[in-house]
């Protein structure tokens, strides 16, 4: 079969693909009303006020969530949280406040570049 | 995800211990399942909303996904049949990588869209180094394994 075809017929397969989670979204704005009384998980969180409670922002879509904690945490600090979510609130049962959020992406920058050296040797 | 210079790494022990010798197609197949967060950047700099885009994006981290964009990657080397092998292999590899991260659960939707639950198998944080160590082992592990079969040749 011709190779222009083979890779029409995969792009239009994977604009299909998209086209499907754009209509049942794998990634929903986070609404806490929906996880009332359930365990949830929030990975890497980024503090943004402090007070009776912490208010920290999620993930790309940021939304916040008020946090519940006896964390001693400050403004700024990535934090994960897991626990439980009651009364629109997260009482965390355990955190991990990350040292190093972002060594990933920078590793990444040296592995795109790494990459390139492996792609680009004979 | 763990880094990407872990994920090339483990991509490298796999095709080294395969015994591949072309291994671009596997290089370029282990950063695939990624390929589409160099736009996020960019999305984010023209201020589109990065839920949709994520959305827009998200099938290419499949099995599904890696399926049909191997083909377009494959198609443009000579020998298309080993090089889908190449690319799955590495994009395979990446996927099964990632199932290690999110210590405390998470949906997994790398088999969407057959099934997005939370397989329980988290075990590492993505900004540890512990990924990149193991997969440097590994590696040095591969490379001195090539070194003594081809001696051995």
């Amino acid at each position: 079969m011709n190779r222009d075809i083979i890779r029409i017929y995969a792009m239009v397969g994977l604009l299909l693909l998209s086209y499907y989670v754009l209509q049942d979204p794998i990634f929903r704005e986070f609404d806490v009303s929906e996880y009332e009384g359930e365990e949830k998980a929030f990975y890497f969180t980024k503090i943004i006020d402090s007070g009776s409670s912490y208010t920290a922002e999620i993930g790309f879509s940021k939304n916040n969530i008020s946090v519940i904690s006896d964390a001693k945490l400050s403004i700024g600090e990535v934090v994960s949280f897991y626990g439980v979510i009651n009364n629109g609130r997260l009482y965390v049962e355990k955190y991990k406040v990350h040292e190093h959020p972002y060594m990933v992406y920078y590793l990444s920058i040296v592995g795109l570049f790494l990459f390139i050296i492996l792609i680009s040797r004979r | 995800m763990p880094d990407w210079v872990s994920h090339l790494l483990l991509g490298y022990f796999v095709a080294t211990l395969l015994g591949i010798k072309n291994k671009k197609p596997v290089y370029i197949g282990v950063l695939l399942p990624d390929a589409f967060k160099i736009f996020i950047p960019l999305m984010t700099l023209l201020e589109i909303n990065n839920t949709i885009l994520m959305n827009f994006f998200a099938p290419y981290h499949t099995v599904v996904g890696v399926f049909l964009s191997g083909i377009i990657v494959a198609s443009f080397f000579e020998n298309l049949k080993t090089a889908y092998m190449g690319v799955i292999l590495g994009a395979f590899t990446h996927l099964v990588a990632d199932s290690f991260l999110y210590p405390w659960g998470t949906n997994i939707w790398f088999l969407w869209p057959l099934w997005q639950g939370d397989p329980g198998t988290g075990i590492l944080w993505s900004d540890s180094f512990t990924p990149l160590f193991i997969t440097s082992l590994l590696s040095i592990f591969a490379f001195t394994y090539r070194k003594v079969v081809e001696s051995k040749l």
